[in-house]
């Protein structure tokens, strides 16, 4: 029996991180808008309820199917470098790392995401999928138990931060759960949006989006972040704001082969970490999991060494596809995946992180072993939303960027992206720092089709544990038959050894981390086979807080699921 | 320990209903400016349809209610009188017991009890928050497994109305999981009260309430429930309906000093079971229960014995308190208590019931029942919906009414209220029935309140195993510092000696149920001091399905719990 109500559906269904983020989106499709009205207006909640781990100003990674038009599309929702910043300016000056504050700052991408989905692909103004959004941060909301464990955590920082200070310490101390959290200045900001639309209303819908748009890039708002920026040493200036403009862009994808009946998977390019995913799919193609079964030693096992096999090759290869050649079809190729599958060895882990997989042609970035060695304590988080609606459209989304690794500019209540710590001060790293270059993204939000018979988006928060925390509930859902929910609730584990995508980039060598469920017969035996283990509670956040729907074309039933890890909750009809 | 679902908590109102959608229902009635009533009321009419086979629109439900304005808590006897035709006589004569079908027929309560709360406590017109329910049941809502489990267990009796069976077993099969059920008639007949109001609603908001409520109980509604009942030798007639008045009564009150802060708990009357609540929290005080330690087996075996006593004296002196003389202030005294304290022995649980307590000048029941043997059945069933709104008014009601014991009236889509199967075909039973006589039932909201400091309506379904829940799940708050929502989640176990409310009042001597999380030394345990224990599966609804909402007046914060094993949930800001 799953821990949350099985939640099915026949019309439209949305499973977001955090319950008002559901219910906002879930009051637009009850109103009659599509997934992608009912998901901006999820994801811009997000950025009001997950202030801790999701920014209105930050990033909004989306990958979406367009049911008219049969077309998957991402949009990368993803800030760039100022133009005035300079690698050498990090190297030599901050020697070698990426400090927290403004010299982390990219341009805030998810404002021009949202409203250009909206424009392009949804039904609804700014003002109506904002609503929910706008009046959570007016009139506030009771503060979840992960949200007050973050401000709790990261207090002393955020003191040091007035206008942050303000909103999660407004009487001096951390807010606690169940307490009321009010951000005014955001809901103004939201509210000065929604209002430059309604003024231009009269040129219609298509100019009145970009009026809104144009308010946060080119108004008051841009104003306000730039000005701050330039008295307080940062770099963003109000001509990076103007250009700013993401992408509609084709995703990549595989088809997967190992489940009998095949199906597409896709995720966003390689600005972000997605094509990982798909690279762990094709190391473990053709692999027979049965004969292992689920969460034996062998499975753990093998997942395990695929995984950090992946991630060698992020590390290698992934950054930004406009300043890199990044060989992402041979990544994710059958024929790399094989290769890459023979170096593991079934009885022993690979005691660091594998040496990345030789592409003709390519140069790997610099060794794993050069980044820094600590363990990284403060990696940023994220959130997630999915939606599929009547027509077969759907959604999916990774909004980001904590309010602890930037300060929040003051009258925005907005702390805008804090991205930049996805790179690397460290010269020919093919994710380091150059102008107008976009970080190496970890928030991948993913998508799996069988057409004309199942529509899967998901995604999760959880940083590096992404990617691995989607492969495993995937597996659970297409190899061992189970509902989204009982999929997502199953016990979950993630290695640590590889860098971390957060600055300052720790590796925890070896580190495999595993919830307490898991049996303990398996963690003595993946301990005999050389890995760290480290025992996690029964349930924790820290292994991510997948959403997932699974839109059966079949019979017209949509199943979800939500993460009970966090505040995630799936709600449909 | 963690609980499996995050915490909803909110500083503005909360809801927590045992179906999602019932829950959705409340929280748009919530969000668009309704009271605590408005929202309860929205939640009771949505389970109707979305739990139909155990709740129904024309069933019971008995509500409770604090109001915040005037400090007082009062309750509204949802529950209907067998029709003045019905004869003890010809019951024990004919039948011997109250036999299944439209003989079991009592005065529906709920659309007055409903629609009386609005008028006397809402601010909204019954189309308002009909609305959602109107809309699940003419556009249907996604079977849920609890819902599928229950037609399929009852099939055979669906079966004995072709009417039923045309709605329950659309395909001459229980519905599928996930596909959407449609129940379009009892969606007209809804419209047709909302329409009828509005024709009316010239003359004011009571007005309308009044031409709703004259539908059901004076127009087309009860011309064809009438009509039905004649032509099919049932018992209800026009005048029955007509006459028909759930009354404003005051609830019956202990004050429990054990947790803290002395907290008054309130029941509803000795109409239903609901002092049998308060009989077993009394017995309770007198053991040092938190020494004992949670569920371990002195605790269980402790409340259960507790729950045994309490059971005895209500077959023995429950009724209808308009019928029968019930010694209710004896029954809840402190002399009372400790008296009957001392027949619990620590080490030997009462192989049976234990006996009555005697009360000069009162007859107690004559001790009827049937024996049964194996696994006590899931219970027929019920639902629940709490909810506290921002000016911390409360609502508390157990919804109910089966749709596998009676025939649904052919094109209503209702099923009129199958409540006499919690009377007696006894003569000398308090509960025996009689004309003008409400049933024993056991629907019965709670409500716990810390004068000035804190507000708790609280309740379940799972007909005799809801004050074993209740009193389970609030001393899990109050001696072991449970949250809500843990509180809810933890283990449970039920005695099963008392003979059954519905009938045929079946009994399991001895039968002590016990979820499996509880471990199986403790289980053994008590097997030794003479239980019959059954373990049962970790998480089951055969434990009942607590959902509660807590406000704390003092910090604003409202907190709540929803129970994982049905469908429910809580939703607030």
């Amino acid at each position: 029996m799953s821990l949350q109500p099985t939640i099915k559906a026949n019309h439209y269904m949305i499973s977001a991180g955090h319950y008002l983020a559901t219910e906002a989106g879930y009051k637009i499709l009850e109103a009659g808008g599509n997934a992608f009205d009912a998901g901006v207006a999820a994801g811009i909640a997000l950025g009001v309820v997950q202030p801790d781990l999701v920014q209105v100003a930050g990033v909004a990674p989306i990958i979406l199917y367009h049911a008219e038009s049969g077309e998957v599309v991402t949009v990368s929702g993803l800030g760039w470098w100022p133009k005035a910043a300079r690698l050498e300016t990090y190297i030599n000056e901050h020697g070698g790392k990426i400090p927290v504050g403004l010299a982390r700052a990219v341009v805030p991408a998810a404002p021009d995401a949202w409203i250009r989905v909206l424009n392009r692909y949804g039904t609804m103004s700014f003002g109506e999928v904002a609503e929910s959004a706008t009046r959570y941060a007016r009139d506030g909301y009771s503060i979840h138990p992960l949200l007050a464990e973050n401000i709790d955590t990261h207090q002393d920082r955020l003191r040091s931060w007035p206008a942050s200070a303000e909103v999660f310490m407004p009487n001096g101390q951390p807010l606690k759960t169940g307490e009321l959290i009010v951000q005014s200045d955001l809901a103004k900001c939201m509210q000065y949006m929604i209002d430059e639309e309604k003024a231009a209303m009269g040129q219609g819908r298509e100019a009145a989006l970009e009026a809104a748009r144009a308010a946060f890039y080119k108004g008051d708002i841009a104003k306000t972040i730039t000005d701050y920026h330039a008295t307080n040493g940062g770099l963003l200036t109000m001509e990076d704001m103007a250009e700013y403009a993401s992408a509609f862009e084709a995703p990549v994808k595989r088809s997967y082969n190992g489940f009998g009946d095949p199906i597409d998977v896709y995720s966003c390019g390689p600005w972000c970490q997605g094509p990982t995913l798909l690279e762990m799919l094709s190391i473990i193609e053709g692999t027979n999991f049965k004969e292992m079964g689920y969460n034996s030693g062998d499975y753990v096992h093998f997942l395990t060494e695929a995984m950090k096999l992946a991630f060698a090759d992020r590390e290698a290869y992934i950054g930004d596809p406009r300043f890199v050649d990044v060989p992402v079809e041979t990544m994710v190729s059958a024929e790399f995946g094989r290769k890459r599958r023979a170096e593991i060895d079934m009885a022993k882990a690979c005691p660091e992180m594998p040496a990345a997989g030789a592409i003709a042609g390519v140069g790997a970035g610099p060794a794993a072993t050069s980044a820094a060695a600590a363990p990284s304590r403060m990696a940023l988080d994220t959130s997630y939303a999915c939606v599929v609606d009547e027509a077969g459209n759907v959604f999916s989304a990774t909004p980001s960027d904590g309010s602890y690794g930037m300060p929040i500019v003051p009258g925005t209540g907005m702390a805008p992206s804090s991205r930049g710590s996805q790179n690397w001060a460290v010269e020919g790293h093919p994710s380091a720092i150059a102008p107008g270059k976009r970080p190496r993204l970890t928030p991948s939000p993913a998508l799996a089709m069988r057409e004309g018979k199942l529509s899967l988006p998901f995604g999760t928060p959880g940083g590096d544990v992404q990617a691995q925390a989607m492969l495993q509930v995937f597996l659970n859902m297409e190899v061992w038959g189970m509902e989204a929910q009982d999929a997502i609730e199953a016990p979950r584990f993630a290695t640590y050894s590889f860098p971390n995508s957060f600055e300052p980039h720790g590796y925890e060598k070896n580190i495999l981390r595993m919830e307490g469920r898991m049996d303990d017969n398996v963690m003595e035996d993946m301990e005999a086979r050389g890995h760290k283990v480290e025992r996690w509670p029964d349930k924790t956040w820290k292994a991510g807080s997948v959403c997932a729907i699974q839109a059966d074309h079949e019979t017209g039933i949509m199943t979800g699921g939500a993460d009970a890890r966090r505040a995630s909750r799936v709600m449909g009809w | 320990m963690t609980a499996f679902q995050p915490m909803i908590t909110g500083t503005q109102h909360v809801v927590a209903a045992g179906h999602y959608l019932a829950t959705q229902a409340a929280m748009d009635i919530l969000e668009a400016g309704g009271n605590a009533i408005d929202a309860g009321v929205a939640a009771n009419l949505a389970l109707g349809v979305v739990q139909s086979e155990m709740v129904q629109i024309a069933g019971v439900a008995p509500i409770m209610v604090y109001l915040a304005d005037s400090d007082q808590v009062l309750t509204l006897t949802g529950v209907g009188p067998w029709p003045k035709a019905a004869s003890l006589d010809r019951f024990v004569q004919e039948f011997g017991e109250v036999p299944i079908g439209i003989l079991r027929t009592v005065v529906p309560a709920a659309p007055d009890a409903n629609i009386q709360a609005l008028g006397r406590w809402g601010t909204m017109t019954f189309g308002e928050v009909a609305a959602a329910a109107i809309r699940y049941a003419r556009d249907g809502f996604p079977m849920h497994e609890m819902m599928r489990a229950y037609i399929e267990a009852h099939q055979d009796i669906y079966r004995m109305w072709p009417q039923n069976a045309e709605i329950y077993l659309p395909d001459d099969a229980p519905p599928v999981v996930g596909k959407s059920f449609k129940q379009t008639d009892l969606a007209k007949s809804l419209q047709y009260m909302a329409d009828e109001e509005k024709s009316a609603n010239g003359g004011g908001r009571q007005a309308g309430l009044d031409a709703a409520r004259d539908a059901f109980y004076k127009g087309d509604l009860a011309a064809a429930i009438v009509k039905y009942h004649a032509e099919n030798e049932g018992l209800l007639t026009a005048e029955d309906l007509a006459e028909y008045k759930s009354e404003i009564a005051p609830p019956e009150k202990i004050t429990y000093k054990n947790g803290g802060d002395p907290m008054d708990i309130y029941s509803c009357g000795v109409w239903c079971q609901g002092p049998v609540l308060l009989q077993m929290i009394k017995l309770l005080e007198g053991f040092d229960l938190k020494s004992m330690g949670h569920n371990s087996p002195d605790y269980i075996h402790t409340l259960a014995e507790a729950f045994k006593l309490s059971f005895a004296d209500r077959e023995a002196y429950y009724g209808d308190p308009n019928h029968v003389d019930v010694p209710m202030q004896r029954l809840l005294s402190e002399e009372y208590a400790a008296e009957r304290r001392r027949m619990i022995r620590p080490d030997e649980a009462w192989p049976d019931l234990p006996p009555a307590g005697s009360f000069p000048g009162i007859t107690p029941s004559p001790s009827v029942r049937t024996v049964a043997e194996g696994s006590p059945p899931a219970p027929t069933d019920t639902s629940y919906v709490a909810v506290v709104d921002k000016n911390g008014n409360a609502f508390s009601s157990n919804p109910s009414d089966v749709t596998f014991e009676s025939p649904v009236i052919p094109g209503t889509g209702l099923c009129p209220s199958a409540r006499g199967s919690q009377s007696w075909a006894v003569r000398g039973h308090a509960s025996a029935l009689g004309p003008g006589k409400r049933p024993r039932l056991t629907p019965n909201p709670a409500l716990a309140i810390r004068p000035g400091k804190s507000v708790m309506p609280f309740g379940t379904p799972g007909g005799d195993n809801q004050n074993q829940a209740n009193v389970q799940v609030l001393l899990n708050m109050e001696l072991f510092g449970m949250s809500p929502q843990e509180a809810t989640e933890a283990p449970r176990f039920m005695t099963h000696s008392q003979p059954n409310s519905f009938s045929p009042h079946e009994a399991y001597p001895g039968k002590l149920t016990v979820e499996g999380r509880v471990d199986a030394a403790t289980t053994e345990a008590l097997s030794a001091r003479g239980h019959d224990v059954e373990r049962l599966a970790d998480l089951t609804w055969k434990t009942a399905g607590v959902c509660l909402v807590r406000k704390d007046l003092e910090s604003g914060i409202i907190d709540s719990g929803a129970d994982p094993r049905r469908p429910s949930r809580a939703m607030g800001r």
